[in-house]
């Protein structure tokens, strides 16, 4: 299934994740320029202290070879803070190969212990 | 010889709330002297500032540009710093560009690299302008002809209805501030400038990219001597 813009296109089950999770490979609709990956944070406090490390692979080849396009993250548990998000670290970055109808992304979340969290990806 | 631009991405990395980020954003060709990386961060006035940044491209460390950082400033919303970092002679390739420091931050980041500079010193002249609460910011580089200037602006909270000379990157997709970045050629006093919805604050960090001052080959006479082939 090819995924169309402004959609989140995977959402890992929203629940305690022990070491790592995914968002498995996934095909990418070609008008696609940017891709924005966010987890929620609100498990992971000062108190907790968890650290979290997201990596983007992108694809252009159907999945057959992989190279990592972005990381974030962070060491430790947060004080969660203001602003409009404070719920949600993330990470944009452009999505190389517009026009690539063979396009595929896969996401993966790195904790240093188990936390609840969502990750989310979402294609502009 | 003058600098012209090598490689850029006018798609900017927004980052919320982390200590790290790294992306590929251009490739940087054979042909490029210098890359010069504009970090704009900002985040919640309270939020507890980043330290000990570390910027890199590939395996090389990017340098702050001498002059080219306002420090933290609030603005009416936001607490911002705009900075520009350098290095010479990048490594070739869609190598990874990436940042690091301490404290969780929020902001925008993006790497442009140049070509027809000088390798010895590709960035001078940095400026930071700020905090400054109008609708039209603005910085003043002394840029030669020959040379580029290239700029940051932290914006605080409002919107940017245009930027001048030509954009490195423009975007309000942040959680906290908006950010824009430009460059263009260098004309001695050089200005790069923007203009913005209301007048809650910007920050502006600039340099000069300049343009290769290695001196060209002259043959060389020796009076009284001329060689001759037999």
């Amino acid at each position: 299934m090819v995924n169309t813009s402004l959609t989140a296109i995977a959402t890992i089950t929203t629940g305690v994740i022990t070491s790592s999770s995914s968002i498995p490979a996934t095909l990418v609709d070609p008008a696609v320029t940017q891709v924005k990956v966010m987890w929620d944070i609100t498990g992971n406090t000062s108190a907790s202290n968890v650290s979290s490390q997201v990596r983007l692979d992108v694809s252009q080849d159907n999945g057959v070879n992989w190279t990592t396009l972005c990381t974030a993250g962070r060491n430790k548990g947060y004080d969660l803070g203001g602003g409009p998000d404070p719920n949600n670290a993330s990470i944009v970055h452009p999505l190389p190969g517009v026009g690539n109808p063979q396009r595929m992304i896969r996401v993966f979340l790195i904790l240093s212990a188990a936390m609840t969290t969502t990750l989310t990806a979402i294609l502009s | 010889m003058s600098v012209s631009v090598d490689a850029v991405n006018t798609a900017v990395i927004v980052f919320n709330s982390v200590t790290s980020f790294s992306g590929t954003p251009i490739t940087v060709t054979a042909a490029a002297t210098s890359v010069l990386a504009g970090i704009d961060f900002t985040d919640a006035t309270a939020t507890t500032k980043p330290t000990s940044v570390v910027i890199t491209w590939g395996a090389q460390t990017l340098s702050i540009v001498l002059g080219a950082d306002t420090g933290f400033l609030n603005g009416a919303s936001h607490s911002n710093r705009a900075v520009l970092y350098g290095k010479e002679l990048p490594t070739i390739g869609a190598q990874t560009f990436a940042g690091a420091w301490t404290n969780a931050y929020s902001g925008y980041a993006n790497i442009v690299s140049w070509k027809g500079g000088d390798t010895t010193t590709p960035f001078k002249n940095g400026t930071a302008t700020g905090l400054v609460s109008d609708t039209a910011p603005t910085v003043s580089v002394t840029s030669p002809a020959g040379d580029f200037a290239a700029g940051v602006c932290a914006v605080d909270s409002d919107s940017i209805n245009a930027v001048g000379q030509t954009t490195w990157w423009n975007n309000a997709t942040g959680s906290f501030g908006n950010s824009f970045a430009n460059y263009t050629a260098g004309a001695g006093a050089t200005t790069l400038s923007g203009t913005l919805g209301g007048g809650a604050g910007w920050t502006y960090a600039a340099c000069d990219v300049q343009v290769s001052q290695a001196t060209p080959f002259v043959p060389s006479t020796i009076a009284g001597y001329v060689e001759n082939e037999w």
